[in-house]
């Protein structure tokens, strides 16, 4: 069995192929829909929002509703306070969790302190979610006086995100070269020096990574925000339920609202896939 | 990423003849891998024909095409006992379970590979992989064999010792082979017809005495051969039927009695080997300064400059001692191959060129 | 290098604390509630309860029904996830160019807060002014009240779900994808696989830890789904939609019967933990086979 082989007529190569993309596309539209809606609606009059059937395609376009969300109503806060709520929890927290958590997970990473029951007791708060948790929260922050206020809710916050941030660092620690701190030990550079020096500066990407995702998650939790606080302190998610409760339902200043609340998260997946696609993955089999 | 690397390739027009077995060589990004990778099915060519046997093959299948082949990293079924792995091929075809287990034995026996059957690839020591991996394409009957750099992953020892085995089993199955591999020497040791490849085209076809001896261009030239073919600039100073002369850099004049497609006037490339060197009169003194002197036991070799070209010449040892060359080099006629400014050969080959069948034209699309 | 141990622990040990504070604290608590009986009045002290507040549960039909809704939308959602999630992955595995451009597009709605999530979706499938019923209408179906009947209102709901969570799964699964080495689906086909032998035989079962590490994280994710069917359908019609996150949050803050509501947590605490643990252990003897 055997055989001649033949190439002829000048053969060339390009690489090509289409079919991926009849799963990809149709699930890009589906994944789209939603957030086109949210910018379509936002943008678009009162009576072209309310009208049966609804348009899909772009009617008279006004920026009304970005208006009156911005500015407030008479029965509304201005959204600003929300978002701006918001962000100064977000940032404290964030701030706060990742002193705590790169600290931590630099600790264990490197210097593998706790042995095996370490690492699986920090990660295994990722099982159990504020959601199951929330009645003895509830309860523990009314008894200590922290309902409805900055510290209360900074404080929940930032430590329920350390053990997201040691998720993400750790793989980041075990893989910096021991090496650079060893150097620095030889060059004379106690812990604390070749911690701050060295290690750190290395970590930085997984740092920011872990910095971005705490931040997000912080910025669109609703469970924690809306029952140990939600009065005086009252972040976006908080607010823009209370547009759906009105007696009038307002699309347009829900959308608008909507708008404003998702834009980090759009930045955050621009910037973020290169790490997820790996990441992930391998963060997920620890 | 998914895929390696995918170069481009152009106007690739080869006939490689029945049983033989045929490398495909050059520097990586030349597009080797995809000729073969085209070849076998895996991906598909934008243009041309790909035939085996006087069949068109050009939508076919890698199974539909008779092909089995060797990868570069094995490529065995992780989940999988060796035993499973040498069957899949089996299970595909549906070939019934009876003759499957018969046959995977039989295999296993030839391979001498029976007592790893129940082991998982990750229990198996780079050899035992390798030969499971041969073990899995020849399990069905195949006309074709592809390998992709299948010893670029052993240790030094070990792949001699596959290279002879190769040999062997395509002496034994006396089927087509075609090899891919980076390593000039691999090729000139395995082929019977190199294919040299660079930037998606042929460079030239040939057998490997044939490579050696003639290279088309300054590019095989210098590819094949370890260390590579010395290069001198110089300029034609008389050119005609009956021969040529030449000036060279170190002031140096160099006289063939064959004919060079040069001109009086042209600047061309002239290139020696380094077993082609040597101590002691010759026709052609070339003056050499040696720098340094490396000693590789049976062989050893001189580097140093001959004006301002780098040169290197092979040593031979004398009454058990290295002769190294004072102040000149010397070589003849015969062993100088003269290149254009454009690279390609000027002088005429020294042996008839191989059989038809090798044959290949530059693509002129 | 001496004292590297002490450095650590100075290192971890706020942390440590926090998470102590945040974990063994509420679950004292919890437990301490679970087996109390609340009175309506604020200034009479709980009492004991034993095993009271359990067995009111189990006679809970509304918490008997919240957990069958939740499985449901588990169970449905968890199939399209692994199902589309593979499929997008596959596909994705196998494109080059703007590979990265659509990955960033397809993430923008795991980037969306799940209230913002179960708002868009309720403005979408309204009756009378949604987009849904515009899109269908043109297709000539007439319009569905969705978030307000059944079998429809639950279908909203894993459509949000499957809408926010499978580019995530699908991103998982690629980069499980990438762990492949592409030179055994090249050996595959040339020993004769079809593509869907390929897929079966050798894609399928080299996937497997990462199928599990995907539905481990959507199992945790679909349990603790509150705001989003909160304000897409507010567990309407009646009480049919009501998953086991809305259930809760009524016992304690509507009904305010805090202890019921620990002892649902606690329910809740242990079937999540049951659900690690036994996932850690998969994972183990799954390492050990591969």
């Amino acid at each position: 069995m055997t055989s001649s082989i033949k190439m002829g007529r000048s053969v060339g190569y390009r690489l090509r192929r289409t079919w991926p993309w009849l799963v990809i596309l149709p699930f890009l539209l589906f994944s789209l829909f939603p957030v086109y809606w949210i910018i379509l609606t936002a943008f678009r009059p009162r009576n072209d929002i309310f009208q049966s059937p609804v348009a899909l395609l772009p009617t008279n376009l006004t920026l009304d509703n970005i208006r009156t969300v911005w500015f407030g109503t008479s029965s509304n806060e201005p959204v600003v306070n929300f978002l701006g709520t918001s962000l100064f929890v977000g940032v404290c927290a964030t701030v706060i969790a990742l002193v705590l958590g790169v600290a931590c997970s630099y600790a264990i990473g490197r210097f593998r302190i706790g042995g095996t029951f370490l690492p699986t007791f920090i990660l295994s708060f990722r099982y159990v979610p504020a959601i199951a948790l929330i009645v003895p929260f509830f309860m523990l922050y009314r008894s200590l006086g922290l309902l409805d206020s900055y510290t209360g809710l900074i404080l929940i916050y930032s430590l329920f995100s350390i053990p997201l941030i040691f998720w993400l660092l750790l793989g980041y620690v075990e893989a910096a070269p021991r090496e650079l701190e060893e150097a620095a030990y030889v060059d004379g550079a106690g812990h604390w020096k070749a911690m701050y020096h060295v290690a750190l500066p290395v970590l930085m990407p997984g740092i920011a990574i872990a910095a971005v995702f705490t931040f997000i998650g912080i910025w669109n939790e609703f469970v924690l925000a809306y029952q140990l606080a939600g009065n005086k302190v009252a972040t976006i998610t908080v607010y823009l339920p209370r547009l759906r409760t009105a007696i009038a339902e307002l699309y347009g200043e829900i959308a608008a609202a909507s708008l404003l609340a998702v834009l980090p998260g759009i930045l955050f997946a621009a910037v973020m896939q290169r790490f997820l696609v790996r990441g992930l993955a391998f963060g997920g089999l620890k | 990423m998914s895929f390696g690397a995918v170069e481009a390739l152009k106007g690739i027009n080869l006939e490689i003849p029945d049983g033989a077995f045929a490398v495909f060589v050059g520097p990586s990004g030349c597009g080797k891998t995809t000729l073969m990778r085209v070849l076998s099915g895996l991906e598909m060519q934008t243009s041309g024909d790909v035939e085996i046997d006087g069949r068109e093959m050009n939508e076919a299948t890698p199974a539909e095409r008779g092909i089995g082949m060797v990868f570069q990293s094995y490529a065995l079924y992780p989940h999988m006992s060796v035993r499973e792995n040498l069957g899949f091929p089996l299970k595909m075809s549906n070939m019934e379970s009876a003759a499957s287990i018969s046959r995977v034995e039989e295999v296993a026996r030839i391979l001498q590979i029976e007592h790893l059957l129940d082991r998982r690839p990750n229990q198996l020591s780079g050899g035992q992989k390798q030969r499971v991996a041969i073990g899995r394409t020849i399990a069905l009957d195949r006309k074709v064999f592809l390998f992709d750099e299948p010893l670029s992953n052993l240790d030094a020892d070990l792949r001699v010792e596959m290279r002879l085995e190769l040999q062997r089993l395509h002496r034994r199955l006396g089927s087509t082979m075609v090899y891919v591999t980076h390593d000039q020497v691999e090729a000139m040791a395995l082929a019977d017809m190199i294919v040299i490849m660079r930037g998606g085209a042929i460079e030239q076809v040939g057998s490997p005495e044939a490579l050696y001896r003639d290279p088309a261009n300054l590019f095989v030239a210098t590819f094949l051969g370890s260390p590579k073919m010395n290069l001198m600039s110089g300029k034609v100073t008389e050119a005609g039927q009956s021969g040529a002369r030449f000036v060279l850099g170190s002031g140096a004049e160099i006289a063939l009695d064959r004919p060079v497609r040069a001109a009086v006037g042209d600047t061309v490339t002239l290139g020696v080997r380094p077993e082609d060197l040597r101590v002691g009169a010759d026709v052609i003194a070339l003056p050499f300064e040696t720098e340094m002197v490396e000693n590789l036991g049976p062989t050893g070799f001189a580097y140093g400059s001959s004006g301002e070209d780098r040169m290197v010449l092979q040593l031979l040892r004398h009454d058990g001692a290295f002769v190294v060359p004072q102040t000149a080099v010397h070589t003849n006629p015969g062993a100088i191959r003269v290149f254009g400014s454009d690279g390609i050969r000027l002088t005429e080959p020294f042996e008839p060129q191989a059989p038809e069948s090798h044959q290949m034209q530059r693509a002129t699309a | 290098m001496r004292g590297s141990r002490r450095f650590a622990w100075i290192l971890a040990t706020p942390s440590l604390i926090g998470l102590v504070a945040i974990s063994f604290v509420p679950f004292v608590f919890m437990v301490k509630t679970a087996f109390q009986k609340f009175s309506p009045n604020p200034r009479i002290p709980p009492k004991w309860a034993g095993f009271d507040n359990f067995w009111a549960l189990l006679d809970d039909p509304q918490f008997l029904q919240s957990i069958g809704t939740t499985l449901i939308v588990l169970f449905v959602s968890l199939f399209f996830q692994l199902t589309l999630g593979f499929a997008l992955a596959w596909s994705l595995y196998h494109i080059r160019k703007g590979r990265s451009v659509i990955i960033s597009l397809l993430l923008i709605p795991t980037a969306i807060a799940p209230l913002i999530a179960g708002l868009v979706w309720w403005m979408l499938f309204n009756t009378k002014y949604g987009a849904i019923n515009s899109l269908i209408g043109k297709l000539g179906i007439d319009p569905i009240q969705w978030t307000i009947t059944m079998p429809y209102a639950l279908i909203t709901i894993i459509v949000a779900t499957v809408w926010q969570t499978v580019p995530f799964v699908a991103i998982i699964l690629l980069g499980g994808l990438t762990t492949i080495p592409p030179e055994i689906l090249d050996a595959a086909k040339v020993d004769g696989a079809s593509r869907r032998r390929e897929l079966r035989y050798i894609v399928l079962p080299l996937m497997k830890p990462f199928f599990l590490v995907a539905s481990l994280f959507m199992v945790i994710d679909l349990l603790r789904i509150f705001e989003m069917p909160q304000y897409l359908t507010s567990g309407g019609p009646g009480n049919d939609t009501v998953v086991m996150g809305m259930y809760l949050f009524k016992l304690g803050f509507t009904f305010f019967d805090l202890g019921r509501a620990s002892m649902m947590s606690l329910l809740y605490v242990l079937v999540l933990s049951i659900i690690g643990v036994l996932f850690v252990r998969l994972m183990r003897t799954r390492k050990a086979e591969v």
